[in-house]
């Protein structure tokens, strides 16, 4: 009797063990990955199809719809294998210590992730241990923001070269608004952080947070703050700069640039094609420039360029198949499945140019990878992904030329955030109420509804409500990471 | 019966007030849809006021081809459609019973609706609650939260108890069942009522988003009114680069009005088959003697 009972007993143990390898295997998992989208017809996307295929899993992608579902989700202990996360969603999934530590399973199940990044680990590393897979810009050291002018109209009044100094671009603009009273002779939406780049250039006013003498400092310690306010201010004041630069949206600006009633726009490439084409239309004779850098005393330009690690791959705590889901991004980000999840098939949708970039081939391209790099976002790879990216730049002429002359316009003056690779700040939790305020009053500054002085009480104000904290939370990394 | 003058200037001066409101309601709509059929330089110009200058049918193009629409618009109808039939069901059966004086524990229920119309559970608590029931990612989650309304409840409990007590003594007198008197009686003379809920209810079901925006995560599932908050969203970040080649033919005013326009129009298109019943549902000659 006792056999009989140990032989069940081990044929059941058998049995059981089989089974539950058996459920174990890659066709029966399926991974859960939160990914963001937006309108796409995903699962008729060819990069859909690919994933499956190359991860060796089936992965039911889904979206997320904002913070406040992604909170939701989280705190419900819904069991999501993977998420995409933006830098505010990941400060604040650190901070509830909602990220699941990936160091080990990384370093046993993701060796291709880890050389699939070279530099922008620091960012996502913390004491030493790894939250999540750091998906950098997918155009390092660009320029994002400068002045696109008419240069048709320019030429009119004598302008071929354009002014490197703060005199001669103000001297410009007068010249502008003298010759051509009914338009404006510069148009921007509202400032992030006051900062427009061609002017603040010429003092080294960079961004939210800078490298001074080795120090990050952030923009109220900038010691050209004032000289640079008081430039823009006058500017403002003298209605050289839109009088409706604090409120007017992006769009709205861009419609006015379009409709010829701004002779200079300050925007950003991403999106500069619409306008173009839109007032090439009204007027066929249009040409545009963009205009360079300011220039310091000592000739040199000062531009902080797009780098960083602007999304993040992660894996919630509540996460059943971590291991699982770490193997399938392995395969996805190992350069020839990445590749066709990104371009699709070798000369159906694209084709390798002699340089090594990329071209698409239409209208295969357009119709089956709208949007494949959304299978792919929060692991870009970094030093392929810019180059696979610029295939989207070649389909529109304007585009693809502001890019590069926006890029070209910085010279060797060109400076990476020194905080771009920074983990999530944790010391406050005002961070970014702080940086709302610095823009907030700088604008009033800006439009004169704030005396200059109020300056030196947003320095004061800032130290005092959290900026010490996080300035000597930067400086305590840098040193730390960077400077050795 | 003849106006004097005086009321004649008053009736002409409601008039015009009255159009004038309807305007305000009506000229930012046209201009809309003005927009989503216009080129790119009349739109960006500001050429663009209550008719499509330069006529450009590619935003609408854009938004039926190249993004998932038709599938969210075909959830929306499922969600409206299957939503505003249970919730009118409903919302007759308790308002009908709520009408009658008669209903033992009448006012205790009435209550209770009242504090739903007043406290909310919030967030949190629906969400737990959809997710226990395991309904998330389906079109349920859309659907069963809303089919009560103490709102509507009252609305159409109110036009119950107008319908004199007189018709349904008559009724009953002829022997008559409490679901006869209901289908029969007060249902037909409700008519106005009952189709001012089905305008409330499906408009609400058609426009809700936030539901959508809680409990869905399937792109598939996904009903238009969420697509369209997305695509606004979107069209506004660095990050969302579109189609750079289509630049000259859409611009994002035109891809946002196109949309706004696609998915505004199933749910007008409803509003003239219920006006006949704004006119005729009206009691006339239904008590006699």
């Amino acid at each position: 009797m006792k056999k009989l009972l140990a032989m069940l007993l081990v044929l059941s143990l058998t049995l059981g063990l089989g089974l539950g390898i058996v459920s174990a295997s890659a066709e029966d998992i399926t991974l859960k990955f939160l990914i963001s989208a937006g309108f796409y017809d995903l699962e008729n996307d060819l990069g859909w199809k690919v994933c499956q295929r190359v991860s060796g899993y089936k992965i039911d992608y889904e979206v997320i719809n904002g913070t406040e579902q992604l909170m939701l989700i989280i705190t419900s202990g819904q069991e999501y294998d993977y998420t995409y996360l933006n830098s505010k969603n990941y400060s604040l999934m650190m901070s509830e210590g909602a990220l699941m530590d990936i160091t080990d399973l990384l370093n046993e199940y993701g060796q291709d992730i880890l050389a699939a990044f070279p530099t922008t680990w620091p960012a996502v590393t913390t004491d030493g241990r790894i939250y999540a897979i750091p998906s950098p810009a997918a155009q390092p050291d660009s320029l994002t923001y400068s002045m696109i002018a008419r240069k048709d109209l320019l030429d009119k009044i004598g302008y071929t070269e354009y002014p490197t100094t703060v005199e001669g671009f103000v001297k410009m603009l007068e010249d502008i608004k003298a010759a051509y009273p009914d338009m404006v002779p510069l148009t921007a939406s509202r400032l992030d952080a006051g900062v427009l780049s061609n002017v603040a250039s010429a003092f080294n006013v960079q961004g939210m947070y800078q490298l001074v003498d080795g120090k990050v400092i952030n923009i109220v310690d900038n010691p050209n703050l004032k000289a640079y306010v008081e430039v823009i201010r006058d500017l403002y004041a003298r209605k050289l700069l839109d009088a409706e630069m604090p409120a007017i949206t992006t769009n709205d600006m861009r419609s006015k640039w379009a409709a010829s009633q701004a002779v200079i726009s300050y925007q950003s490439w991403n999106g500069c094609e619409t306008c173009i084409a839109a007032l090439r239309q009204l007027s066929p004779d249009m040409e545009y420039v963009v205009l360079p850098l300011l220039q310091d005393e000592g000739g040199k330009v000062h531009a902080q360029v797009k780098y960083g690690v602007t999304a993040y791959g992660a894996i919630p705590v509540t996460s059943k198949h971590a291991k699982e889901a770490i193997q399938a991004i392995n395969s996805m980000i190992q350069i020839d499945n990445f590749t066709e999840i990104v371009l699709g098939e070798k000369d159906v949708h694209y084709t390798v140019n002699e340089d090594g970039t990329f071209s698409p081939i239409q209208p295969a391209f357009n119709n089956d990878k709208v949007a494949s790099n959304v299978f792919v976002s929060g692991f870009y790879r970094e030093v392929e992904y810019p180059k696979m990216w610029e295939v989207r730049l070649a389909k529109n002429a304007d585009l693809q030329s502001t890019f590069y002359a926006m890029r070209d316009s910085l010279l060797d003056g060109g400076e990476r955030s020194p905080v771009a690779l920074a983990p999530a700040v944790t010391v406050v939790d005002n961070k970014a109420a702080l940086e709302n305020r610095i823009t907030d009053t700088l604008i009033a500054v800006i439009c004169g509804t704030s005396d200059i002085s109020e300056l030196d009480t947003l320095r004061e104000y800032w130290h005092k409500n959290g900026g010490e904290e996080i300035i000597k939370f930067y400086n305590t990394w840098y040193a730390e990471s960077v400077a050795k | 019966m003849k106006l004097s003058r005086g009321e004649k200037i008053y009736v002409a001066l409601l008039h015009v007030i009255m159009i004038l409101a309807g305007l305000i309601c009506l000229l930012p709509v046209l201009n809309v849809f003005a927009r989503s059929l216009s080129s790119v330089p009349a739109v960006a110009g500001g050429k663009v006021w209550f008719w499509p200058v330069e006529f450009n049918p590619e935003g609408w193009k854009y938004v039926l081809q190249r993004t998932s629409f038709l599938n969210s618009m075909g959830n929306s109808v499922i969600i409206t459609l299957l939503g505003t039939v249970l919730s009118v069901f409903v919302t007759i059966l308790t308002a009908y019973s709520l009408s009658r004086p008669y209903l033992k524990g009448r006012k205790v229920v009435i209550y209770l609706y009242v504090f739903m119309m007043i406290f909310n559970a919030g967030i949190l608590p629906n969400y737990f609650q959809i997710k226990g029931y395991g309904l998330l990612n389906t079109r349920w989650a859309l659907i069963l939260p809303m089919v009560v309304s103490p709102y509507n409840t009252f609305v159409l409990k109110s036009n119950f108890e107008s319908v004199p007590d007189s018709l349904e003594e008559a009724a009953r007198i002829d022997g008559a069942s409490f679901t006869r008197i209901l289908s029969s009686v007060i249902i037909p003379v409700s008519k106005a009522g009952i189709a001012t809920i089905v305008i409330f209810t499906a408009v609400s079901y058609w426009n809700r988003y936030f539901d959508a925006l809680m409990y869905i995560t399937k792109q598939r599932l996904k009903p238009a009114a969420l697509l369209l908050y997305e695509f606004i969203k979107l069209s506004t970040m660095e990050e969302g680069m579109g189609e750079p080649e289509l630049a000259a033919l859409v611009s994002p005013d035109i891809k946002n009005a196109s949309i706004v326009v696609l998915t505004v129009i199933p749910i007008l298109a409803i509003y003239p088959f219920m006006q006949r019943y704004f006119v005729k549902g009206v009691m006339v000659g239904s008590v006699k003697g």
